[in-house]
């Protein structure tokens, strides 16, 4: 396929990510794949940071690759990392002059056969919520144009994330509203039912409503909802 | 909210809030619509609707002096929280500006709605959206009350409180008031409204 086809259709399918459903893995490790593909680079790594704000990794194009970046993790140190922390790109096109910056991430990345990577941060606007890794078997630089490409790339791939996140923290805020307006619903009508079987006044209900919960170690919520169901009879509230 | 809780929460004129009440009565309209779809429903003209969709509820609304209603559901992802409805007096329909406006703005007020929630207890419901007038807990009192007086579960109770409030004309929050006041008993008798 044409280099512009297959550009395109990575385009696409990063942007399809945003209205499908959503399977944040399937979309880092096409990522991780269309960058070895159309830009020169012969291994990608993708780090994620996690709810914990910890980064993890989250794709890889090759095993060598997965075990360099899992070694960036557990070292504390590496390329991926500095994109991450500094929310920059963070490129080094020759790794034999590499051991005074990274002691340790150097000797493994040579060992693994790299020369050069380009780690790019995973960033909208002030987040910045991970790194793109690009390892490469020779040294040298690649073009400006390829850079800026992977950049975009990641970029999309970071608005997915964002918004996937965005959604479903929407979503579990949603449900809590639905529980939280249940609940009150509950009470009220738990309150109307023992005011009306006691003929006391609502105030005298929701006293001992809560008395009951009280009493008996239970949230009001709970037994509220007992009550309307009528699993937990109204005599036996008022005793 | 959920169709098992939904009611009215705040409107902005006394008319506003009168409709409201109406769908909520006849369980009918522009609202319930918008929030069982998760999409917008508008009538441009309710006198010159091409399909009749709200047979109960469009005469006692043209009555009113509404003539236009737009409804837009609040969303959190896929889920519904509420719709806001809006109401004009002359027949026509949301210009461009106008319908994108009201898309955002329903946008801000459902992030607003889950904002406030998030920082209240979990199981409580956010002091700022329990409805000014506590006419929700009235109706759910009455709810209560009703259910006991008619032997029947609470949802059913709800369905007579306001197929009783259409018949006798008045707003349901009304008839919930009479009911916790004991003005009123549904138990008493089951054919009309009259106190017990």
């Amino acid at each position: 396929m044409a280099r512009e086809d297959l550009l395109a259709q990575t385009f696409v399918q990063l942007a399809d990510s945003l209205v499908d459903d959503f399977d944040i893995i399937e979309m880092l490790t096409v990522l991780a794949d269309r960058c070895t593909e159309l830009v020169d680079a012969d291994a990608a790594g993708i780090l994620l940071v996690d709810p914990g704000g910890n980064l993890r990794l989250m794709a890889a194009s090759t095993e060598q690759a997965r075990l360099l970046e899992l070694f960036q993790l557990q070292n504390d140190e590496g390329p991926c990392l500095e994109a991450h922390a500094t929310g920059e790109p963070v490129i080094h096109v020759d790794l034999l002059s590499a051991g005074e910056r990274w002691p340790r991430f150097t000797p493994e990345a040579l060992n693994a056969g790299f020369q050069s990577v380009y780690a790019l941060p995973l960033r909208l606007r002030a987040d910045v919520i991970g790194a793109l890794n690009l390892f490469r078997t020779e040294s040298g630089a690649i073009p400006e144009a390829d850079v800026r490409l992977a950049q975009a790339m990641a970029d999309v791939a970071s608005i997915a994330i964002l918004q996937d996140q965005a959604i479903r923290e929407s979503q579990i805020r949603a449900g809590e509203l639905q529980h939280a307006l249940d609940s009150r619903v509950a009470i009220e009508q738990a309150k109307g039912m023992l005011a009306e079987r006691t003929r006391v006044d609502m105030d005298e209900a929701f006293r001992r409503l809560r008395a009951y919960a009280r009493n008996h170690n239970r949230q009001l919520t709970a037994v509220a909802v007992e009550i309307v169901a009528g699993t937990l009879a109204l005599d036996d509230v008022s005793a | 909210m959920s169709g098992r809780n939904s009611g009215p929460v705040c409107s902005s004129s006394h008319r506003a809030g009168v409709l409201e009440d109406l769908q909520f009565s006849l369980g009918e309209g522009p609202c319930q619509d918008a929030f069982a779809t998760g999409e917008p429903v508008g009538e441009p003209d309710l006198a010159h609707a091409v399909v009749a969709r709200w047979p109960s509820f469009t005469p006692p609304a043209l009555a009113t002096g509404t003539r236009g209603v737009f409804a837009f559901p609040l969303l959190a992802g896929t889920s519904r929280i509420g719709v806001l409805t809006l109401y004009q007096d002359t027949a026509g329909r949301l210009s461009d500006e106008q319908a994108a406006d009201s898309l955002v703005v329903a946008d801000v007020v459902a992030q607003r709605m889950l904002t406030t929630q998030s920082r209240s207890e979990p199981d409580v419901l956010a002091e700022e959206l329990i409805d000014a007038g506590a006419h929700r807990a009235e109706v759910h009192q009455a709810s209560g009350m009703v259910a006991v007086q008619l032997r029947v579960g609470v949802a059913e109770a709800l369905v007579r409180l306001r197929a009783h409030a259409y018949a006798t004309g008045r707003p349901v929050a009304d008839v919930a008031a009479d009911i916790v006041a004991r003005r009123l008993s549904l138990g008493d008798d089951r054919t009309s409204g009259g106190p017990g």
